[in-house]
This record gives structure tokens, C-alpha cells and sequence, in this order.
């Protein structure tokens, strides 16, 4: 192989010097890389679902949101839900959903059970956001056990905040009344087709 | 000998774990996707035979759209497959003509495009498919007889998508291979706000009421920025509205999203390309900020700066180079999130700082703090990359000064509040460096140093040069003001270091001297997928697989 000017030649082997001690450095922090934001994996959604059904959680179901549902949605949380469907599992009056809904800037992933339409189980599943992570702490969660939503979309128990975390205690509040109105939607069509 | 080459390479291979923050990433659920966009090729194979050809399908709520094209990365279709989720396969039209209008018919003869939407995000169509998964990834679906395997995910934003996907029935076998995607911001720069009208820049704060007329002369505008009697400019905060209506002028002035606000023509790519001259001017450029009272306040109430500075210059580049080289959808999810992050920083001055009072409130969406901040990033760029590649022409200078607005608006800083040619941008940045708008303060000489010491023996060296070259940019007042000796040793240190730069600018090859991500946007406009060694610099340097592709 033959180069056509000895600049080219010398740059060839200049990349190959540099490249190499610094391409080994980056192989061995490849494994190892920053997200965006700090991501935290509190629970799986395997994990969250045999938490609510003990060991035999049903097939994954399909909600397709009509234009009531959407709009019933939007009002409750005060923003358009962008998906056209929402996954959830149901096995008797028992119902488990997963969402994804934004605190400040970043999705927090939140597992929501409901039994007989009252809260049974409210679990953040994965938190991004730089602050406001203390909405995965028991004594935030605990607050929303058995809570129904009232005819007024509001819950029907007082929930605390948590200073320095306002906007991640608005997203689970929002998505934990959004969860009771689709169960109640899923429980009402299911029994009454 | 060999075990001193180990010794080094091991150190090495230690320090890189060391260095990097761990991977955190978890995918968000793509089901929540309603504009979405991905682009590769694809390959069909049944009984009439083996066809290629490059794809893009779109989705935008419930309507979808699969071009087929001859070309990667075509803006126009060749033919296309359009349909409705909800109205199902009957919605579904063909349009086009020749070899890729006869493909499009095979497609939508072979494959059930309204459930392609759910697959092509490794999604199941139905309740009743059957899903494999492993390491939390699909890599196996199994629904309306047909089978999907997938492989090769791809971070992009916040998702996972499949970066390859087979799939087979009976005598057909579709292969797609993903390129690149969008996942959002395709066909408005503000979703959530329906309507905005073109009433003329108008802050929220009333003080500014009486600042928005609408014609003003350039010493005028100068003055709004920069008092002649020393006081604190009057504050114009920007809020949703006037941040989206600047979106809007912004969106509408560029004619190929795929190219961004900028392109390979611009001079924003041709001075922000070599690493030399943005990584000698950082430190000028931070310095510069810092020297503003709000800057360091917002920063000691607000910031991670002074715990984790490489944390945060990661995140600011992240943005920054996003919005220099990213698709128009990449640029516009950039600015929202900056304008999120800004909503967030308020507060108030707690001591008397130059023409600000104590107890005086600052806000990171202000239109002359956010312009103090934008000046000294180009600024610098322009003072360091005459000085390292080159003089610039007066030509060049005001073309580059003219792109640099629209990068403004992308904050909410509406045009007719910014310097008007590059010799007014000059003029003002000169009237900043003496006024006293900028002071610096004990916490920004303290931030200073925090910035200055090195956290790793691998630092040392290059927070050395970064503080010598950066005491022999900065305007005296301001190099005074932070306590930094420049005498003649440093003076000497400078000159062999900015000349070593130069040198090394001009000696090493593109893919060294380059950006990873101008690279990459290269690969965007050629519809490719970057190479593996730019891949590794932007995965381990900015925590993403990718940026701009």
C-alpha cells in the first residue's frame, strides 16, 4: 500500500497512536456510561406484577383509548395522553397498570394496583428525574392505600407533598387517579359488555 | 518492559472505569409514542423474489406512512403506503410510480402494515401475541402467524427501539434495519400549545411593557442591554408563550428538518467542528458567565457545577451540540428541555453585586441574562478560532454572527432584542466587560477554583492548560477580577500552547480533530449510521448511543 504524500503516511500512524490508548480507555468506560439523567430501577414489572397477583399474574390486556377515554384522560391529567392504548392486567376485581408519566422533564415509570376500585399497591418502578426521587419512599406511597376517586376526579384521601419534590408528587397523584378511572372504565365494560 | 506495558495499560483500562458515571439508562415505554419517525432499509423476499430498497414510516397520532425509496435519507418519496390505525387495512393507499411504487404494492399485499406500528417498536398489536423477552428486551414476537425476531436495540432520547427486525411467514421474510429515528416534535415545535398568535414579542413582566416597541434604533437596543448609567438592564422574562412563538419563527424559517437549524454549508458547523478551538475557549467562556451575578447565584442555589462540573458540562453539551447539528425534532426537544430546566431557576440575589441589589430577583428565563450567556459562547468561538485555524473574513464573521440568532431563539430570545450585526455584537460585548452588569463576586472565585482543581490525576494537565490559556483570553477587568496572574511565564506557557494547538489542529486526521457529533450529523444528512469509534466517543463522553442520528 502506497501513500501519496508522506504527510499522509505520518497521519495514518498518528491516528493509530492516538487512537488506541484512548480507544481502550473508552472500551473499558463503554460498559460503564452516563444516561442523561440518573436512572433508577426500583422494581421490575415482572417484580411489581407478582407483588399484586402472587405468582400467577394474567395475560397482559389491551385498553384502546377512545375519544371519551382520552378526553376523560386528558382532563385528569391535565395534559393529552399521548398513547393510543394502555397495557394493564386483570384477574377478577383486581387490576395492575404501568405508566409513564413526566415529573419534570423526565418519564417516571409507575406501577399502580387497585382492588375492587380502591388503591392496593402504588410503586415507582423507575425513577430519571435529577430531583424528587423521595415519591418511591413507603411513607409517600402508604398515604395513597385505599384511596377512591370521587365523582369530582379528586382522590378521595389527602395526600402530603414533599418539599423539593412537588412535581413528582403531582405526577404519581395524577397517575394514581387516572389508574382508579380506567379500572373503573375496564370493570364496568368487562362485567356489563 | 512488557510488564511496565501492562501496568499502563491496566492503569488506563481502570481510569476509564473510574472516570464515567455508571449506566444508569432504563427505557421508557414507546407505547406512549404518538409522532414518531425511523428510517433504514429494507429487504423483501418471497416468491416473486429478493427486493431492496430504503424506508422511512412515519406516524403522526393515528395516520402512517411507509416511503419507499431507492435512496438513503431521500426528503421526497418515490412511493409511499398510507393509512389509518383506527380505519384499518381498507384506509390503506398506494401512491408513486415505478420500481418503488411496485415494492410498495408487495409490502402492503405481504405485511399487515396497521400492526407494523406496534412491531417496529417491539411492541405487540394484540392482546393475543405471544412475547420473549430477554435482558428486558423483546427479542421474539409471535403474532397473526407471523414471527418477528429482533436484535441490535437502539438508544434513542429516552427509548429503546429495535435497530434490526426479521419478519417471517410461510414463503415471506421482511428484514428491516433501522438507521435512525425521531421520536417526537414532527409536526409542531409546541404539541401542547394549540393555538399562538403573531402578536409581536411581549414579555410577561410589566416593567418590560414599556420595552417592546416596535422599532428601535441600535443604540437603543444597545442601551436596553447595557444601561449607559450602570444600572441593571430592565428584566424581560420569558415565559411559555413567547418561548414557543420564537419556535415557531424558527421552525418556519428552516426548509429540511433532516438538515437542522444549520448544515454542512453554515459557518455554525464550520467553527464549532474542530475540537481545538471551543476546547481551548471553555474556560474563557464559563468565566465570562460566571462573572455575571445571577449566573453564579443561580449556580450556587441551583447547579451541580461545584460537585460534579464534568456532570454538568456533559448535560450543557448535550444541548448545545444538539441544537448545533440535530434534525429540527432533536433541536426543538433540546429547547424544551433547557426552557424546562430554566422555569425551574429563580431566586434572588443575596448579596449587592455590581448594578444588582441585594435581594433582587434573578430568573434564568431573562432575555439579557440568557444574551450575556449566548455572546460568550460565540464570542469566544470566534476569538479562539482565528487564533487557532485562522482569521475569518468580515463576510464570515457577520454570516456566523446571523446564525447564532436563530440558536438565540431556540431560548425565547426574540430577535429584534439581540445585537444586530456582528459589529453591534461586538460593541456589546465590549460595553459588557466593563460595565458593571458583570462583577466578580468571592462564590465566583470560589467557583473558579472548584472548576480549576482537578478531581483526577489524568486532570492535571489538561485543567493547567485550560486556566493558562484561559488567564490569556479573558478581558483584563475580568482576569483581574478573578485573581488571575498573567505576567510573563504565563504569557510564554500560552504561546507555546496555543501554537501547540494549532499544530495539532492542523496535523491530526478529520475523525481525530473533529467533533464525534459533526460526524455524526454527517451521517444523519447521508442517512447512515455513524462509525463505531465516533459511536464509542459520543456513548462514553456525552452518556448516549447517539445524539444527532
Amino acid at each position: 500500500m502506497g501513500y501519496k504524500h508522506p504527510l499522509a503516511w505520518f497521519k495514518r500512524s498518528l491516528t493509530l497512536l492516538l487512537i488506541l490508548p484512548q480507544a481502550l480507555w473508552l472500551f473499558s468506560a463503554s460498559s460503564s456510561h452516563a444516561a442523561d439523567e440518573p436512572h433508577i430501577l426500583y422494581m421490575s414489572q415482572q417484580d411489581f406484577l407478582t407483588q399484586v397477583f402472587n405468582h400467577s399474574h394474567p395475560d397482559r390486556k389491551l385498553l384502546i383509548l377512545n375519544e371519551a377515554l382520552k378526553r376523560k384522560a386528558e382532563k385528569i391529567l391535565a395534559h393529552r395522553y399521548p398513547g393510543a392504548r394502555i397495557r394493564y392486567w386483570k384477574n377478577n376485581n383486581k387490576t395492575a397498570w404501568i405508566f409513564d408519566e413526566i415529573g419534570k422533564d423526565m418519564p417516571i415509570t409507575m406501577g399502580i394496583a387497585i382492588e375492587a376500585g380502591k388503591i392496593q399497591a402504588v410503586e415507582i418502578l423507575v425513577y430519571r428525574e435529577e430531583r424528587g426521587g423521595e415519591v418511591h419512599q413507603s411513607f409517600f406511597k402508604q398515604q395513597f392505600i385505599n384511596s377512591v376517586l370521587n365523582s369530582d376526579n379528586t382522590l378521595s384521601k389527602e395526600i402530603d407533598g414533599i418539599t423539593g419534590a412537588t412535581l413528582s408528587v403531582n405526577a404519581v397523584t395524577r397517575i394514581t387517579k387516572l389508574a382508579l378511572a380506567l379500572h373503573a372504565h375496564v370493570s364496568n365494560t368487562r362485567s356489563n359488555p | 518492559m512488557k510488564l511496565t506495558l501492562i501496568l499502563m495499560l491496566s492503569a488506563l483500562w481502570m481510569q476509564g472505569c473510574s472516570t464515567l458515571p455508571s449506566n444508569t439508562f432504563v427505557a421508557s415505554d414507546p407505547e406512549a409514542l404518538n409522532e414518531w419517525q425511523i428510517e433504514g432499509s429494507i429487504t423483501l423476499e418471497n416468491n416473486q423474489g429478493d427486493h431492496e430498497a430504503y424506508f422511512r414510516y412515519t406516524q403522526i397520532n393515528s395516520d402512517y406512512e411507509l416511503a419507499v425509496n431507492s435512496k438513503p435519507a431521500a426528503s421526497i418519496s418515490e412511493a409511499s403506503i398510507k393509512g389509518n390505525l383506527q380505519q384499518g387495512p381498507n384506509s390503506e393507499t398506494v401512491s408513486g410510480s415505478g420500481k418503488e411504487a411496485e415494492l410498495a404494492a408487495l409490502i402492503k399485499s405481504a405485511l399487515p402494515l396497521n400492526q407494523l406500528s406496534y412491531w417496529l417498536r417491539a411492541l405487540p398489536a394484540t392482546e393475543a401475541a405471544d412475547i420473549t423477552q430477554k435482558d428486558s428486551t423483546v427479542s421474539q414476537l409471535k403474532e397473526s402467524g407471523w414471527n418477528i425476531s429482533y436484535d441490535d436495540f437502539l438508544q434513542i432520547d429516552k427509548y429503546l427501539l429495535p435497530g434490526q427486525l426479521t419478519l417471517t411467514k410461510d414463503n415471506t421474510e421482511v428484514e428491516f434495519n433501522v438507521v435512525r429515528a425521531e421520536t417526537g416534535f414532527l409536526t409542531s415545535p409546541c404539541p401542547d400549545m394549540e393555538t399562538l398568535d403573531t402578536a409581536p414579542f411581549s414579555a410577561l413582566d410589566t416593567q418590560s411593557e414599556q420595552t417592546s416597541t416596535p422599532k428601535l434604533t441600535k443604540a437603543q437596543a444597545l442601551d436596553l442591554l447595557v444601561p449607559r448609567d450602570g444600572s441593571a438592564p430592565l428584566p424581560r422574562w420569558i415565559n411559555k408563550t413567547d418561548f414557543c412563538r420564537q419556535l415557531v419563527k424558527v421552525h418556519g424559517s428552516i426548509p429540511d428538518p433532516r438538515i437542522g437549524l444549520y448544515g454542512p454549508n453554515s459557518m455554525m458547523w464550520k467553527l464549532s467542528a474542530p475540537l481545538a478551538p471551543g476546547g481551548m475557549g471553555a474556560g474563557r467562556a464559563l468565566l465570562l458567565q460566571t462573572a455575571h451575578p445571577w449566573i453564579t447565584a443561580s449556580i450556587d442555589e441551583h447547579s451541580i457545577v461545584r460537585y460534579d462540573p464534568m456532570e454538568r458540562a456533559r448535560r450543557t453539551f448535550v444541548n448545545v451540540f444538539t441544537m448545533v447539528y440535530g434534525s429540527m425534532p432533536q433541536v426543538l426537544n433540546s429547547a424544551h428541555r433547557v426552557h424546562k430546566t430554566h422555569v425551574e431557576i429563580e431566586g434572588k440575589i443575596p448579596y449587592q453585586a455590581g448594578a444588582f441589589k441585594k435581594g433582587s430577583e434573578y430568573h434564568a428565563n431573562e432575555v439579557s441574562a440568557m444574551i450575556w450567556v449566548h455572546s460568550t459562547l460565540w464570542e469566544t468561538l470566534v476569538t479562539m478560532y482565528e487564533e487557532i485555524e485562522g482569521p475569518l473574513s468580515p463576510a464570515e464573521k457577520e454570516t456566523f454572527y446571523q446564525e447564532t440568532k436563530l440558536f438565540a431563539m431556540l431560548f425565547g430570545i426574540p430577535e429584534d432584542a439581540l445585537p444586530s450585526d456582528w459589529n453591534q455584537f461586538l460593541e456589546y460585548n465590549h460595553a459588557m466587560w466593563f460595565s458593571p452588569q458583570l462583577r466578580v463576586t468571592d462564590n465566583a472565585k470560589i467557583l473558579k477554583e472548584d472548576l480549576f482543581t482537578a478531581r483526577s490525576v489524568f486532570l492535571i494537565f489538561p485543567l493547567w492548560i485550560q486556566e493558562i490559556v484561559t488567564a490569556a483570553h479573558l478581558p483584563a477587568p475580568i482576569r483581574e477580577g478573578y485573581d488571575m496572574d498573567y505576567g510573563l511565564w504565563e504569557q510564554f506557557n500560552n504561546a507555546w500552547l496555543m501554537s501547540g494547538a494549532s499544530f495539532a489542529n492542523w496535523i491530526l486526521p478529520d475523525s481525530l480533530g473533529l467533533s464525534a457529533l459533526y460526524h455524526e450529523a454527517h451521517a444523519r444528512l447521508k442517512g447512515e449510521r455513524v462509525g463505531a469509534y465516533q459511536r464509542m466517543l459520543i456513548k462514553n463522553l456525552l452518556g448516549t448511543e447517539r445524539l444527532v442520528n
